[in-house]
């Protein structure tokens, strides 16, 4: 049963250092070759043994369940997340939300890959439709749900998702992908080799057309195409010193089914509406070892995205610096500090109705975290940690948190937390100026941004329980009370006069309303046997908004916005040597209100089915068929009536060959 | 950017595919390799002396290849476990380990203990197409066996059939 011998080890490994791995050890010792062969390897650094005691909400989603899952994007391999709500409103764009909160623009989530942030500080969400990866290259997808400001800064309140792509070492060789299917064609190729000083590198090209939704009634379609390159190279120049530098670019057209900025009785853009988008980064990344316990790392990044869309053209530039250090001042103790900064430089551009109040703005952000993690008793661990950062557009943010883990066996652990998060205002709450009423008119009322709008705070009370028990099922539970102050809320205020002699009434952003969020999080594996496992999860999430201000709307649109339940069940078989049959299901209770201030109805509940069948001909070729939404031949999941499309139920069929 | 919840992570994938931290597994890899290679008489100076794995340069294991060995006999040898940073203090080993992260310790061992009676074991890349005996590739986050034969019996080490027929034969 070596299988789930080694999922004992992992825990014991896990309890403490008092269990010094002599589990582990014997019983590693005992597996043939064979099943060494087929144990999957985690490279673990002393830092992360050492904290893994750090409690917190945490789901990976592995390179093994990208592929199996049948994902093609991002946003689709984080459906059974627990927590998280990911609804598709078209063919390229998603609500990806953790913790409630759902609308296309989930500011309060974190999004990294190789620790880059790819929120854009125009709305503080992100744009999914350029995240783009060779997905084979993707070796896992960290989510963490709650707060995780103390460590990973601002934005980082109701979630960090962290997507590491693999090592090139770990990408040698040819690999070749080609996808078709009813909804879409993509094809992909990586290179990977290695010079002879010992500097490992990939180099990777992928081109994808996918089709659009369901929309008869619309004149503009939702189509979209993107061709993306890029690179990576690591060298461990020594035993000590370890160097990584990687880079992509990519260009995209994106068609869309309504604008993405319209306000009523104001006419916006017209005809096939299509954004040109392109961007590149480059990020160099280098890590020292002192000792065992002792390293650091320095990492700076610069990335450029280009947004030309119907409705205004944006451009922004980001230069990140970031040093961590990690030592342990006393063998009980693990300290981690760093530092980071990062300057943005936005221009935004409208094309008719949208207008920012600059154009253009530069802004920067420093910050500084220290945490400390602290062995208290032998299973007791406490972690107390935070960030202090002042940014240019709420000036200081302190971001506590405090956390505690409990190992009540080599099988169970229990954690609690409280941390402190903050939003920080985007740069449409702050620099934001559209008349919402004829331009021409007098009065005229105007969407205005403005400085005095604060961030939006949360005080987050979280607790957790994992369970590794016979064998055979894991459980992992969380349940956490979030609550909010100073939630923003659209305020019609006193009219002025402007320079132009016109009187204006401004409608603002304000921090008046305030709420609570309780919710609860399960996964459950169960592994029936070595070459079958189901695994299962639910969230549960009900919101709740004090209203104190005029904007009856948006609190109402952000109670309903989630599906109160979420069920979701994924079974992964292995038929036989070489053959995978994998099913998933989920259902998503009814979305009561869309976070849309015109019509704001809600949508139905919905269950929907993937499949895939996949052949592994040889140790080279692989071929699979999968079958995504295949209940209904088109269903809703999100999104206001204009923008939305429906999801077609789709089929394609995938060959991959690498060696 | 922080590191902290890795293991975390794997608990919470533990019950999917077996999962273990890579060199633990490597441990045990080499555990087995002294049960399925076969040393010339002359390598041992008596008929129960000590089969010796050496770790040669930086120690990627921890302590886990020690408690992997403690205790066990293999061939009637004990197995003795020891670190060493020169090259030439592991001549007599017979198994040298040298971690894919210390590219000097391997192109010493390719180089200085190229023909002797040590079977040579490292994560480098290409490891067994240089010339190395055994080579461990990660493909897909699970650890390959990469063989050469011609540097196997260069050594004068027998390879049993069951590691030779799992194993990728390279070089």
């Amino acid at each position: 049963m070596p299988v789930f011998i080694s999922v004992g080890l992992c825990v014991a490994f896990n309890a403490s250092a008092a269990d010094s791995g002599e589990i582990k050890a014997s019983r590693l010792r005992e597996l043939s070759l064979e099943e060494l062969m087929d144990i999957q390897v985690t490279s673990v650094s002393k830092t992360e043994e050492s904290l893994s005691s750090a409690a917190a909400a945490i789901s990976v989603v592995t390179n093994e369940d990208i592929r199996r899952s049948g994902a093609t994007t991002i946003p689709e391999a984080l459906r059974f997340v627990p927590g998280m709500h990911v609804a598709r409103r078209n063919s390229n764009t998603w609500a990806v939300s953790s913790r409630g909160f759902s609308s296309i623009s989930s500011e309060k989530l974190l999004v990294l890959t190789d620790t880059r942030s790819i929120y854009t500080p125009l709305y503080s969400g992100v744009f999914w439709d350029v995240q783009d990866y060779l997905l084979q290259d993707v070796d896992r997808i960290e989510v963490i749900g709650g707060p995780g400001a103390a460590l990973w800064g601002s934005n980082a309140v109701n979630g960090v998702i962290n997507i590491s792509t693999k090592k090139a070492q770990d990408t040698q060789g040819v690999y070749t992908e080609g996808v078709v299917g009813t909804e879409e064609q993509s094809a992909g190729v990586r290179y990977g080799g290695e010079t002879p000083g010992g500097i490992s590198y990939r180099v990777f090209a992928k081109h994808f057309d996918r089709d659009g939704s369901y929309a008869p009634d619309r004149v503009s379609e939702d189509d979209w195409r993107m061709t993306h390159i890029g690179f990576r190279s690591d060298w461990d120049a020594s035993a000590a010193d370890g160097w990584t530098v990687q880079g992509d670019a990519y260009r995209a057209t994106v068609g869309q089914l309504a604008p993405s900025i319209s306000i009523i009785g104001r006419v916006g853009a017209q005809g096939q509406l299509e954004s040109e988008l392109s961007g590149g980064n480059v990020l160099g990344r280098w890590r020292h070892t002192i000792s065992d316990s002792s390293d650091l790392q320095l990492r700076a990044y610069y990335d450029r995205t280009h947004r030309d869309d119907p409705s205004y053209r944006d451009d922004l530039q980001t230069v990140d610096v970031d040093f961590q250090h990690r030592l342990a001042p006393t063998p009980q103790q693990e300290l981690i500090w760093g530092l980071n900064y990062r300057r943005t430089d936005n221009d935004n551009v409208g094309k008719g109705i949208f207008n920012l109040n600059p154009h253009a703005s530069v802004d920067n952000v420093v910050s500084g975290f220290v945490q400390d993690q602290i062995a208290l008793t032998d299973p007791l661990r406490l972690t107390l940690g935070t960030k202090l950062e002042y940014n240019d557009f709420s000036g200081f943010e302190f971001q506590p948190s405090v956390r505690l883990g409990w190992q009540l066996s080599s099988r169970q652990l229990l954690w609690t937390a409280v941390s402190r998060a903050a939003r920080v205002p985007t740069r449409l709450e702050r620099d934001i100026a559209i008349d919402i009423t004829n331009p021409a008119g007098n009065p005229v009322g105007r969407l205005l941004g403005n400085d005095d709008f604060d961030s939006e705070e949360l005080l987050a009370y979280e607790a957790g329980y994992r369970w590794q028990g016979l064998d055979r099922l894991a459980l992992d539970l969380t349940a956490y009370h979030n609550v909010y102050t100073g939630l923003a809320s659209l305020e019609i205020e006193a009219p002025f006069i402007a320079a132009d002699g016109r009187t204006v009434i401004p409608v603002v952003n304000r921090n008046l309303n305030d709420g609570t969020a309780d919710g609860a999080a399960l996964l459950a594996t169960f592994v029936v046997q070595k070459s079958w496992r189901v695994i299962g999860s639910y969230s549960y999430v009900n919101i709740s908004i004090d209203r104190g201000g005029q904007d009856q709307n948006r609190g109402r649109f952000i109670e309903g916005s989630t599906p109160r339940h979420q069920f979701g069940l994924r079974s992964l078989f292995d038929i036989a040597p070489g053959w995978q049959l994998d099913l998933q299901l989920r259902h998503h209770t009814a979305i009561r209100k869309i976070p849309d201030i015109v019509t704001g109805e809600g949508i139905e509940a919905y269950t929907e089915m993937d499949l895939r069948g996949a052949w592994r001909m040889t140790r080279d070729v692989e071929f699979s068929i999968v079958g995504q939404n295949l209940l209904h031949d088109h269903h809703t999941e999100f999104g206001s009536v204009q923008a939305r499309g429906q999801i077609e139920r789709s089929v394609y069929g995938k060959i991959t060959w690498g060696f | 950017m922080l590191l902290c919840c890795l293991m975390n992570a794997v608990i919470v994938e533990a019950a999917g595919p077996p999962v273990a931290p890579e060199y633990q597994v490597k441990a045990a890899f080499l555990f087995q390799f002294s049960r399925f290679v076969q040393w010339p008489a002359e390598s041992f100076s008596s008929a129960d002396a000590p089969l010796v794995i050496c770790v040669l340069g930086a120690n990627p294991f921890g302590s886990a290849l020690q408690e992997i060995a403690a205790g066990e006999v293999v061939q009637a040898h004990p197995l003795s476990v020891e670190r060493h940073d020169r090259v030439e203090d592991v001549a007599d080993c017979h198994i040298v380990f040298v971690s894919g992260r210390d590219e000097n310790a391997t192109r010493q061992a390719l180089g200085y203990l190229s023909g002797r009676r040590v079977l040579t074991v490292s994560d480098s890349s290409d490891f067994a197409g240089r010339g190395g005996i055994i080579g461990l590739v990660t493909v897909d986050g699970k650890v390959r066996v990469q063989v050469n034969r011609s540097s196997a019996d260069a050594a004068q080490l027998r390879i049993s059939a069951k590691l030779l027929r799992l194993a990728d034969q390279v070089g």
